[in-house]
């Protein structure tokens, strides 16, 4: 799982107000390259929450991200897009789970893939 | 009465030779555990599937209970679980291979995206359409493990999750599909929120791409292959004598007002005839009731569609000696494959315009017909 599809998960079991962004539990991370696209980057920029982009890639042992939102004018510098590419696109989680903030609840992380489905109590 | 793994191993290399039980099997396959039970299929009377004829020109009709356990329109009812999640799940390799061919509407769609876009695939089977654009980002989901471990295999990015209930914010995404996937939803009200999620989760200006499989099959005869279900909703099904039976399609409903009283009759004639057959019904013989089934079936939308899964890959699959054990599957030994039923709601024409007609932030953009499917596609505004 990238942590573009992290940025965009949210618990949605039943009762909870805010199911984002989970919280991340790392057991296995690794990172595979991925073809440089800045034009993607752009588009994708608005749609992140940054805070949450942050937050997790240092979860994963990644902290080259600005604390702060960066504004537009970053995605004009080179070095900052390498940086949000490597993050959003790169850094994958292998083995592990994402927490939801409200309930505690874990999703299992497995290959790479999350199990987001809820059980009957859920919904 | 437990199935060990042994014994399993031993029964699938003895051509899936089967112990029926009347109590509930475990079976235990590698890591995965596969819990089937007797009890459910039998009480609902869906594990009385009649034997493939080919001889007679229609499958007689089956009667399903759907009795709503949770009134929660996310939770997936039994009919879905057993005809719907288990087969895919059982079949996923060799459907996976049958699923190569692109087709050329929804490539269209794809391709007429911007470049840099990020799609969605709700239902995204085996990711055959993942990654279609190649300069779009692509992220799939599908409800069978099985189906999304072959995507994962492909390197796509995918998760497990329920088309009906998408785990995402809400405009994330750029662009929308779900194809070939409201078919298998049994309630309008599920179909009509998992509209509501693909809307959901695009952006405003998003485009959603929607393709369900048609009543109006351009090869009528595939129909003759199917099994028509008749409905029996414990809550409103109103008994004989009363002229109106709901069904899940209000048009069904207003196009026959002529026909209904004869409908209730040959549903009822139709459960009560199968309540009393044991588990291999015998032939319908009833000739008053085929004729009608004839007419019936213009407006009939809920069917069983087969699937063969050939005998070599039911063993590698492992799944399904439970399904088999359990009545959900069959052997049919001249086509040398495991005979799997999927539960299809196929829509009529209008129906999908009809469906996303309550949804205010939408335009449709295009309608259209191809190749014995329905399809939508719409713009958030």
């Amino acid at each position: 799982m990238r942590l573009l599809t992290h940025n965009m998960l949210s618990s949605n079991i039943k009762g909870v107000m805010n199911g984002f962004p989970l919280r991340l539990e790392v057991e296995k991370s690794v990172s595979k390259e991925v073809e440089f696209n800045s034009d993607f980057l752009r588009n994708m920029f608005p749609k992140i929450e940054w805070k949450a982009l942050v937050d997790a890639a240092r979860s994963m042992g990644y902290a080259e991200l600005p604390e702060e939102a960066p504004e537009s004018s970053m995605l004009e510098s080179e070095e900052f897009l390498m940086k949000f590419h490597h993050a959003l696109l790169e850094l994958h989680l292998e083995e592990g789970a994402l927490i939801c903030p409200e309930t505690g609840r874990r999703f299992p992380v497995n290959k790479g893939i999350p199990n987001m489905l809820l059980h009957e109590d859920e919904v | 009465m437990i199935i060990n793994v042994a014994r399993v191993e031993s029964f699938l290399n003895r051509s899936l030779e089967f112990i029926t039980s009347s109590t509930g099997i475990v079976c235990r396959f590698g890591n995965q555990r596969a819990f089937c039970t007797m009890t459910d299929s039998q009480v609902d009377g869906a594990s009385s599937l009649p034997p493939l004829n080919e001889e007679f020109r229609f499958k007689k009709p089956i009667t399903v209970s759907r009795e709503k356990k949770s009134s929660s329109v996310q939770s997936t009812p039994d009919i879905e679980k057993k005809y719907v999640h288990h087969v895919y799940d059982a079949i996923a390799p060799h459907f996976s291979s049958t699923r190569f061919a692109k087709w050329p509407k929804v490539a269209t769609f794809l391709n007429s995206l911007p470049p840099g876009s990020l799609i969605l695939d709700a239902g995204c089977g085996n990711g055959k359409y993942l990654g279609l654009n190649p300069d779009c980002f692509f992220i799939g989901c599908d409800i069978s493990a099985p189906l999304i471990n072959i995507c994962a295999e492909r390197e796509h990015e995918v998760m497990v999750a329920d088309a009906v209930n998408l785990p995402y914010r809400t405009g994330f995404g750029d662009a929308a599909i779900s194809i070939a996937v409201l078919h298998h939803l049994s309630t309008e009200s599920r179909r009509k929120k998992a509209i509501a999620d693909l809307v959901r989760v695009v952006r405003k200006g998003g485009m959603v791409l929607i393709t369900v499989w048609a009543v109006e099959q351009e090869d009528r005869s595939l129909l003759t292959k199917w099994t028509p279900l008749t409905q029996k909703y414990t809550e409103e099904w109103i008994g004989p004598g009363s002229p109106r039976v709901r069904s899940s399609s209000t048009l069904t409903l207003e196009s026959i007002p002529e026909t209904e009283e004869n409908s209730v009759r040959d549903q009822l004639r139709n459960s009560k005839r199968l309540s009393e057959d044991t588990m291999r019904g015998t032939i319908n013989d009833d000739s008053s009731v085929a004729p009608r089934n004839g007419k019936n079936l213009e407006n009939q939308q809920e069917y069983f569609v087969p699937w063969h899964l050939p005998y070599h890959r039911a063993e590698v699959s492992g799944a399904s000696a439970c399904a088999l054990a359990n009545g959900l599957a069959e052997k049919d030994d001249k086509k040398g494959a495991v005979v799997y039923n999927r539960y299809y709601h196929v829509f009529i024409e209008g129906e999908l315009e009809r469906l996303v007609s309550g949804i205010d932030n939408i335009v449709i953009v295009d309608q259209f017909y191809d190749k014995s499917n329905w399809c939508i596609i719409l713009k958030k505004t």
